[in-house]
């Protein structure tokens, strides 16, 4: 799975340079309601990834080659994972940067990064299926809709969601558990319905 | 040990059916896949790497089932090439090796670089860039730097220029002086497969017409020139195809069932398969 990871990496690193400046950019801005955007924008890395493989036609190579159809999918995730975790590390540090020279406080900013973070691993496990289920465009256009909703439910609730991130202490963390284990577990069935999609469309 | 062992292969598309494919490919020999586009040749190379599935038959390489869960480690030892080089563009022939160092176990970085020198191959030349003839030498440059057992080309020389080709199959040749490397090999360029095959299979409409010994080939098949009153002279089970000429009637015979009076040539693997192919008898 390594070479897989390494040639993700490669391809996304070449073709993505403006779109890694813009997360750069997203995690630096001050603004608290912009905290979450990188790193749940960074789940957009796999289905470009899945995109330039289908361009390629890798994936006929990689079917001669000793990957598993596990590890052609899996991958895609742990791609996807990498990033969002890139992205929450990056904006907390560049956050804690900034806070330590403007002497702003950073209250609960691990604690929204991690949701945020949660929040992107739901999405790269709702949007991988559908790429191998429907193709990169359709599901490219398919994880469009299910981004603008869910930014639309943040943003329709921004001043909740921060009323309920400020409200919490460490007594009041009894929905982390939960939330965690509902990330876990909608990605545990995303991956065999990855697995079982990929194989009917390539082999 | 037979390096590839196909039985009753079959495999249906809406548009396309291959059907009761047998052959067997011996270790150390090199085999040729022959026949038109769309025979079927890349959809049994596919088959043999278990890259689609197969609605009957079975296949099994170096003696292990392709689609038993060891298949997966034994692809560590085939090296294979297929009609185009499915890199991504945006890759250098340096960032192919970085890529196949985390695949390939076995994976030899001083014999791929040779391979990019000897291909004159530049290492940070973006793929996208590549001629045809390029990247088909990347793509064999990646396959013979795993230490490969079995090879198993797709119109791997085609798009090469003469010189290059027969450097490439002097490559091949060498492989194979390992008793146990073999190679099965597809292409168009039948002089190609003449030049270095032991075997030959002949694939045509989804059905394989013959697989045999190339050499036993050329000496069982012969051509017969004839004139058109005479040709109903020769046995016809041992006529395999015909084709008119301005002088009368050219004949693929079976060498064995006609008499020596009719002089039957020596002919060459392309005259056979074309025959075959055309498969035209005059009546």
């Amino acid at each position: 799975m390594k070479g897989l990871i390494i040639k993700d990496m490669s391809v996304l690193i070449k073709k993505m340079k403006f779109f890694f400046l813009i997360l750069i950019v997203f995690s630096a801005i001050p603004d608290g309601s912009f905290l979450g955007f990188a790193v749940m924008y960074s789940a957009l890395l796999p289905i470009t990834a899945a995109a330039y493989d289908e361009q390629s036609k890798w994936n006929e190579l990689a079917a001669m080659m000793p990957y598993s159809v596990f590890e052609l999918t899996f991958s895609k995730y742990l791609l996807g994972y990498a990033f969002a975790f890139a992205c929450a590390a990056g904006t907390f540090i560049i956050h804690s940067f900034v806070a330590a020279f403007t002497h702003t406080g950073t209250t609960n900013m691990a604690l929204e990064l991690t949701v945020y973070g949660g929040i992107a691993l739901i999405i790269v496990a709702l949007n991988i299926p559908l790429i191998f289920r429907l193709g990169t465009e359709k599901g490219r256009l398919a994880f469009i809709v299910l981004t603008v909703a869910i930014a639309g439910m943040c943003a329709g609730n921004i001043d909740r969601l921060r009323t309920l991130f400020a409200s919490i202490d460490a007594g009041s963390m009894a929905f982390l558990p939960i939330f965690f284990c509902t990330v876990v577990l909608v990605n545990a069935v995303s991956v065999p319905l990855s697995v079982m999609w990929y194989k009917k469309k390539y082999r | 040990m037979n390096a590839i062992e196909i039985k009753g292969l079959c495999k249906s598309y809406p548009d396309f059916t291959l059907s009761d494919i047998n052959l067997t490919l011996p270790q150390g020999a090199i085999m040729g896949l022959v026949g038109e586009n769309g025979a079927g040749k890349s959809t049994t190379l596919r088959l043999i790497m278990n890259a689609v599935s197969r609605d009957a038959g079975s296949v099994s390489v170096m003696g292990v089932d392709n689609q038993s869960a060891s298949f997966g480690a034994l692809k560590q030892d085939i090296g294979v090439v297929l009609d185009e080089a499915y890199f991504p563009e945006v890759l250098t022939p340096s960032d192919v090796g970085r890529v196949m160092a985390g695949t390939y176990r076995n994976w030899d970085r001083e014999r791929y670089e040779s391979c990019l020198g000897h291909f004159s191959l530049p290492e940070k030349k973006a793929f996208k860039d590549f001629s045809r003839g390029m990247k088909m030498k990347l793509a064999i440059a990646v396959a013979m730097s795993h230490s490969p057992r079995l090879l198993i080309l797709d119109e791997a020389t085609s798009g090469l220029d003469p010189m290059m080709r027969d450097e490439i199959l002097d490559i091949f040749n060498d492989f194979t002086r390992d008793e146990t490397h073999s190679i099965l090999l597809s292409s168009h360029i039948v002089s190609d497969l003449e030049k270095i095959c032991d075997y030959i299979a002949f694939i045509h409409r989804g059905k394989l017409i013959l697989c045999e010994e190339k050499d036993r080939l050329l000496e069982e098949y012969g051509v017969v020139h004839i004139g058109r009153g005479s040709y109903q002279t020769l046995p016809p089970e041992s006529v395999i195809g015909t084709r008119e000429t301005p002088y009368g009637v050219e004949a693929l015979v079976r060498r064995e069932g006609v008499s020596s009076v009719f002089g039957a040539e020596r002919t060459t693997l392309e005259d056979i398969i074309l025959f075959m192919a055309k498969g035209e008898r005059l009546q």
